[in-house]
């Protein structure tokens, strides 16, 4: 399943997605790990996105979800690394932290080549998951990293409207941004995605569920997110309360000025992707989505051309959008 | 009879289970209507209720058999049916309110009627279940079909008498309580001096006077003024059985807070807050999920409470809040497979938990139809199984065992065979006697113990 070189070793230790609690400090386990989070992440994902129900969805359910989601991006922050597609993608966000981790010490190349001191040591400890491995070290994603390591920004500028096509083609966290750390802009990123978003949303007939009303209202910005958050009263429950759905619209805009992505990222879209119906749903649309049901084996199996095939720098953007397509394919089931 | 390899477990002697009854459809073509989504006895042991995703309460009696004679306890028969809850639509949402009743509780018997609580996700009802055997005969202007008589045609008058008739169950709602829960209600638990109730939902817990439908008051708010930071929801909650200024509720992540009404109105400030320190040893990803606690049961005496969590059952002692004094393993053996258990949704399976009337004895359920009873006296435990292939009376259940992982005994299951569709989340314990009812999808068992 993982493939190529040293990593086959890794399938002995492999037990489908199972086997023992991976810590991430185990040497050859320690991709599996991140595979094994990244599968998570996207089930994640799947879960809150591909619910249609008549009725509502379980809150309880909704938080633990988002909980997990938030647990596993903070724990890819503290790597230092950036997955802008998976923080795109990403509904949930923790509140807004004080300050970004600072990037591992040395050049890229070095950091992934030998064990860094913990990254998070810097760093402000996570809301709710900190304690799961909170010294993932970077070397974690070794071996596929390194070979992106030279690649521009344009590699991680998926489509956010994609959200569990973007994960999918990173098998590995992304080199952390170039030094010194870009503070996040937050009003640009904003504009241009949210602009995006608008365009998704004037696209979409208007949903019916509210998990899907509330996060098609993400895409038309994030002060509407807050005014659903203020509207309950506990004896006026005739009010439109804020769902699952309408916290997922504050935390998806308020992950947005967590990223630290600069313009270029979102330059390169292909907007094609936005004509895409799945796209568009998966940007927030939760009712435009078709319900796919997409086992943790197959989600693996999409994962593991891209863990397992060296390429050259410039080629992964290139061949990704292809593969986008395809994945696409998959999840709209057309 | 001592068993010692059977592991017995319940009292100082060993109890052996003996299938008495199962009620429900024979076929495995599950309606989802069927679905048994609640179970609980009453006060006395004698009803024992049930409640079912389409919305219906299910009310079955002990025959009161000549105990000397006869082999086994009295058999639960049918008592009274009737439709609880009705699906709605909530229009402003455009969302269907689920008719399935989560809870029923019974309210102890003052009168001749029984008296019963039932909620689904909004609304809770009470209901008034009373026996009909007389009936008045003899009126002057009716027949005794109903017609009318023509009062032209009366030459006489009677005064009309009670006349037996056959015995008639009628369920009437007395009270309904409603527009109180913005969120989905798990949770409703009867207060010791009763007359008040509480209800809980995912973010709120409401107080209710049984009399009053108009009104309620809020005791617990954890709504966060900006729901991006909600990151805990209440998942059960239920009043103390003889303090009734306190109650306790659990939350998604794995703590219990011990209420005082005395001490403010608005008890969002806990008294207690029990808490069990994660044991880093087992940190993985699920851990947060697998410590969401899915019911909590206080023990009968009130010095005790027992919470479920995903794998374990945890008693706690109400005077120390930093661990719980006993922790038993449901099945361990399933959290190697937690991420597949993700997936597919079963790791948010709430299963319930109960007391015997005694609180030695604790039970919950699992998959595979197994159902676990754990002796808090001798620390032994066992595994058994409803199935419709012990179905003879009195049949004695054979203990089950589940092959963790290398070679599988005979007799043994393996884990990867377990059918994680077939899940006992209710269970009830008769406050008496050794006799409980375990619902498994759309069946409920009856076992008692085994009566020489």
């Amino acid at each position: 399943m993982l493939g190529k070189g040293e990593k086959r070793k890794f399938d002995e230790h492999e037990d489908g997605l199972e086997g023992k609690i991976l810590a991430p400090s185990d040497g050859p386990s320690k991709v599996s790990y991140t595979l094994q989070r990244q599968t998570i992440f996207n089930i994640s994902l799947m879960k809150l996105y591909n619910h249609r129900p008549l009725t509502e969805p379980s809150l309880q359910k909704t938080v633990l979800i988002n909980n997990m989601l938030r647990r596993i991006q903070e724990e890819l922050k503290q790597e230092g690394s950036l997955r802008p597609a998976l923080a795109a993608a990403a509904a949930p966000a923790p509140p807004p932290r004080p300050a970004p981790p600072p990037p591992p010490p040395g050049p890229l190349s070095d950091s992934y080549r030998e064990a860094p001191p913990p990254a998070p040591a810097p760093a402000p400890p996570p809301p709710a998951g900190g304690d799961l491995g909170s010294t993932t070290p970077l070397d974690a994603c070794l071996t596929p990293a390194s070979l992106l390591e030279d690649d521009d920004d344009g590699t991680f500028c998926t489509s956010p409207a994609a959200p569990p096509a973007a994960p999918l083609r990173l098998p590995a966290p992304a080199p952390p941004p170039p030094p010194p750390p870009p503070p996040p802009p937050p009003a640009p990123e904003k504009d241009s995605f949210a602009s995006a978003l608008d365009e998704i949303e004037e696209l979409c007939p208007t949903p019916t569920s509210p998990g899907a009303a509330a996060a098609a209202a993400a895409a038309a910005a994030g002060p509407d997110g807050s005014r659903g958050g203020a509207a309950a009263k506990p004896d006026d429950p005739k009010l439109m309360d804020p769902l699952p759905g309408n916290f997922e619209i504050t935390t998806s805009t308020g992950f947005l000025t967590d990223l630290t992505l600069d313009d270029i990222l979102f330059a390169d879209i292909d907007t094609s992707m936005y004509d895409f119906d799945p796209c568009t749903s998966a940007a927030g649309t939760a009712s435009k989505m078709a319900p796919v049901s997409v086992s943790a084996d197959d989600l693996l199996k999409t994962l593991a051309p891209y863990s397992s095939q060296p390429v050259a720098p410039s080629q992964p953007f290139k061949m990704d959008l292809t593969e986008l397509d395809h994945i696409m394919e998959v999840l709209v089931g057309s | 009879m001592k068993c010692k390899e059977m592991g017995g477990a319940g009292g100082g002697n060993d109890i052996q289970w003996c299938f008495s009854q199962v009620k429900g459809a024979v076929d495995d073509d599950v309606a989802e209507a069927d679905i048994i989504s609640t179970v609980e006895f009453n006060h006395s042991g004698e009803l024992l209720a049930t409640g079912d995703k389409g919305g219906r309460v299910v009310i079955f009696q002990q025959e009161q058999e000549n105990k000397i004679q006869s082999h086994s306890r009295g058999e639960y028969n049918v008592y009274s049916t009737f439709q609880s809850h009705e699906p709605e639509f909530d229009y402003l949402k455009s969302l269907e309110i689920e008719e399935k009743i989560n809870k029923i509780r019974w309210l102890p018997q003052k009168n001749a009627a029984q008296f019963l609580l039932s909620t689904n996700d909004k609304t809770i009802k009470l209901w008034k279940i009373s026996e009909r055997d007389k009936r008045p005969e003899g009126y002057n202007l009716k027949e005794e079909d109903g017609r009318y008589r023509d009062p032209t045609t009366v030459t006489t008058l009677r005064v009309p008498v009670f006349r037996p008739m056959d015995l008639m169950v009628e369920a009437s709602p007395r009270r309904i309580f409603a527009n109180a829960h913005t969120y989905h209600i798990n949770s409703i638990s009867i207060n010791s001096d009763y007359e008040t109730y509480l209800s809980a939902d995912d973010l709120r817990i409401n107080l209710w006077h049984l009399e009053i439908t108009d009104r309620s008051f809020n005791i617990v708010d954890i709504k966060p003024a900006n729901m991006e930071e909600l990151t805990e929801v209440i998942t059960a909650a239920e009043f103390h059985p003889n303090s009734c200024n306190t109650f306790v509720y659990s939350s998604s992540k794995g703590t219990i807070r011990l209420c005082d009404m005395r001490a403010s109105a608005l008890c969002d400030r806990h008294s207690k807050l029990f808490e069990e320190p994660e044991d880093p040893s087992n940190r993985s990803f699920f851990s947060e999920i697998i410590s969401s606690i899915s019911d909590v049961k206080f023990s009968h005496s009130g010095r005790y409470m027992m919470t479920r969590d995903y794998l374990s059952v945890k008693i706690w002692d109400l005077n120390m809040e930093n661990r719980p004094v006993e922790t038993y393993q449901v099945h361990e053996y399933l959290r190697s497979k937690l991420c597949s258990l993700y997936e597919n949704d079963c790791i948010f399976d709430k299963f319930e938990c109960c007391w015997n009337g005694s609180d030695s004895v604790v039970m919950t359920g699992s998959y595979n139809n197994f159902f676990r009873m754990f002796d808090r006296n001798t620390k032994r435990d066992i595994t058994l199984e409803a199935s419709r292939e012990n179905n003879k009376p009195r049949t004695v259940l054979k203990p089950r065992k589940v092959c963790a992982s290398g070679k599988r005994k005979k007799d043994e299951i393996s884990v990867d065979s377990l059918d994680f569709n077939k899940k006992i989340l209710h269970t009830a314990w008769h406050p008496k006697e050794n006799i409980i009812a375990v619902a498994t999808t759309n069946n409920l068992y009856i076992f008692q113990d085994k009566v020489n």
